[in-house]
Formats: structure tokens, sequence, C-alpha cells
């Protein structure tokens, strides 16, 4: 907004930012902002905005640990228009009253790899799960979803006379929940179900010769919580580490994909846990 | 997401700087490093004024990019632009904008009333 504000023409005075870092893109911050040369004040906020018909202008101060407003830090800005960016959440229009499990954290529904959510034939992808970064990554979203979806209904069509217990609830189906660990803010799938044919899936994927790199069947997606640089993003099962990635630099506002193979997930029991590590963690 | 790029840049025997890039997942980090930072261009987008047509505005870009630092001039230009409908997509509504050698194009279509 910032961006298509000025090149429609306004003199865009600054950006304010509550957090101490920006939830944005790297590239928006450069491209919308600093090449229009527009301030980005962070750990700070408007106080009160004045003027009666019109803006006038507005009071910013500077904000503490906790996001108060510090006393002695204010600061007039004259304006004619204040923009806020409120934030986006999940849509939950149609998940509410459905007793759909929601994630309190994402504000959207759990969900397990096959963007199913608690409710079995009931799916959920894109923003109403979680908010995703770029257009791309939601239609990708969206095509996990209809391919699971329609998986979903031909197994019940050709299960037709069954009891409505859905593909999911067999008893044989292992649910693996996937919880945030240190420095995750949440992570997308909230679980892991894993059925007869995912099982028999993954046994012939360890059985697989060695050096074959298993193709990710389980993409966890997941946000830091601050920004962290030279970072170890693991996923363990229990206490044993199945997966690992270094990281330059994560932030809260950059969304990161631990793609798992389903080797990976060969005898995994007990609930994953999803972790940034940082060079000061101690090394077992 | 993205890489996060280093740049070293060096003046050269004929004065010119050189660039040494790292951090970069893929060659095409290179040239974009070195571009931004000798000719940085942006593909334009904007809306142009319609008139006789079923919508006011139609959605608009540079076909191929601008210098980064033009865009607020070619705004100024753009803003006193007006095209009759109808409109088709890729229609050239202004014509190698203040001789960047970009056209702005139509990226919708606009039916005429």
């Amino acid at each position: 907004m910032a961006r298509r504000l000025t090149l429609e023409g306004c003199d865009v005075k600054l950006v304010c930012e509550v957090m101490p870092y920006s939830a944005g893109l790297n590239r928006n911050m450069t491209q919308c902002l600093e090449n229009f040369h527009i301030p980005l004040k962070l750990s700070a906020t408007v106080t009160e905005i004045h003027g009666q018909e019109r803006v006038e202008g507005v009071t910013i101060a500077a904000v503490d640990a906790a996001r108060r407003p510090v006393p002695g830090t204010e600061e007039f800005i004259e304006c004619d228009t204040l923009l806020l960016s409120v934030g986006l959440i999940p849509e939950t229009e149609v998940t509410s009253g459905t007793g759909i499990h929601m994630d309190p954290v994402t504000k959207g529904p759990s969900v397990n790899q096959r963007m199913e959510t608690s409710v079995p034939g009931i799916f959920a992808c894109g923003n109403t799960v979680h908010v995703h970064d770029l257009v791309d990554f939601v239609t990708n979203s969206s095509l996990l979803a209809g391919a699971c979806a329609a998986e979903y209904a031909a197994a019940y069509a050709a299960g037709a006379g069954q009891p409505d217990t859905g593909v999911q609830a067999c008893s044989s189906t292992v649910s693996i929940p996937v919880r945030p660990g240190d420095r995750v803010r949440y992570t997308v799938p909230q679980q892991i179900d894993i059925d007869g044919a995912f099982k028999a899936r993954i046994e012939s994927a360890k059985a697989a010769p060695a050096g074959e790199t298993g193709v990710p069947d389980v993409q966890i997606m997941f946000r830091s919580t601050d920004v962290y640089r030279s970072v170890t993003l693991a996923v363990y099962s229990g206490s044993t580490k199945i997966y690992a990635k270094k990281a330059r630099i994560v932030r809260p506002g950059e969304m990161q994909t631990a793609d798992i193979p389903a080797a990976a997930l060969a005898g995994v029991a007990a609930p994953l846990t999803v972790s940034i590590e940082t060079p000061e963690d101690t090394i077992d | 997401m993205g890489c996060q790029l280093e740049v070293t840049a060096v003046q050269n025997a004929d004065g010119n700087p050189e660039f040494s890039v790292t951090g970069n997942a893929c060659s095409r980090g290179v040239q974009y490093a070195q571009k931004e930072l000798t000719d940085p261009t942006r593909t334009l987008t904007c809306t142009v004024a319609v008139t006789g047509g079923t919508r006011r505005l139609v959605a608009a870009k540079s076909r191929s990019e601008v210098p980064r630092d033009l865009q607020i001039e070619c705004m100024q230009i753009i803003r006193r632009l007006s095209v009759q409908a109808p409109v088709h997509t890729g229609d050239v509504l202004c014509e190698d904008i203040l001789n960047t050698g970009a056209d702005i194009i139509a990226c919708d279509d606009v039916d005429a009333e």
C-alpha cells in the first residue's frame, strides 16, 4: 500500500511497525519502502489521531518489549491520511458451527497432511488454514487439498453401503500430532495420519536402496517466533531427530518448510516436534 | 524464501565496478545482483482511465521493465492517459513511455457500453 499510494501520487511519510521486526517479505521492504525512501520505524505505534473533519496529524511513540507506548517518546507527524494495517486471519464463516477443531494460534482449522480437518470428509486449504506469504503457495495448497478430497470421495463411493465412518476413521490409522517446539509459532499440518496405504508406502520407501532420496511425502510448514540467523530447522519424533536443514536466516514473515521423505517416518509413533535450533543451543 | 545476497564491489582497471556475489542458490542471483546495482528496473503496474466502457479503469502494466527511479515519472504520464473502450488485453495504451523502450499495455478487457 505504501508503494501503491506513492506511485499514485501520495507522499507517504512513514510506515510505523509495532513489532521490533517487520512481518513482511524482505523483497517488499526493499522494493516498496527503501526504493521509495519511505522510512520504516520499528517498535513504534500511533497513540493519537488529530483533526475533526479530516486527519490533521498523528502522534507516534516508541513501544517497549510489551508493546506499550513509552512516555516521553511521542512525536507529532503532520499528515492528512492514516492507513491501518490490522493483520490477516483465516476466514471462519464456513468452519464455525461444524465442530471442526480450530488451532488457536493459526486461527484456522487443524488439518492433517491431506488437508483434512478433524471432521472426516471436510478439507481445508489456502488462507483459511493459515495465512500464506505468496499466492503461489495458496495455489499449491489447493491442489493438494483437491487431490486428497477427490481420493476421499472416490474411496467413499467405492465403499458405499459401509458405515459412515469415513476413510480416516479406520482403526489401523495412526495419528501423530505435530507440535511447535523451540522458536516455532505453529505448524501446518497439526497432525499426520498414517493409514494402511501410507504405512505400506513408508515401509517400501525405507526398504529402497540406500542413496535414493525419498520423494517428500509430508511437507510441514511453520513460522519462527522471531528473526534468527544461522539456525538448524529440526523435526524430532520424541527425542529422535528425523529431519534437519540449515538456514541462514528465518523470519516470522517468511514461512519455512520441512520436506519429510516417507522413509523418515518409518517407526514413528511419538508426536513430532518442529524446532529451530540456534548455535548457542547445547549440541548433544 | 529468497536468497541473502552479499555483493562486494571492486573497481577494476577500467574504473568500472566488478561484482563478486555470494549467497545465491542459482546463477540468476549473480545476474540479478549485478543488475540491481548497475541498472535497477521494475515492471510497472498501474490502471488507466477508460472512456465509454463498462468499467472506468483497466489494469495495465509495462510490457518490459522500466528504470526503477523513473517509475514515479511514468505514473505522472499514465495518470493523464485515457483510452476509448473497447479495450483488449495486450492493447498498447502508451508506446515507449519516456523513451524507456517499454510499452504500457492493458492487462484486461473492457467492453464498450
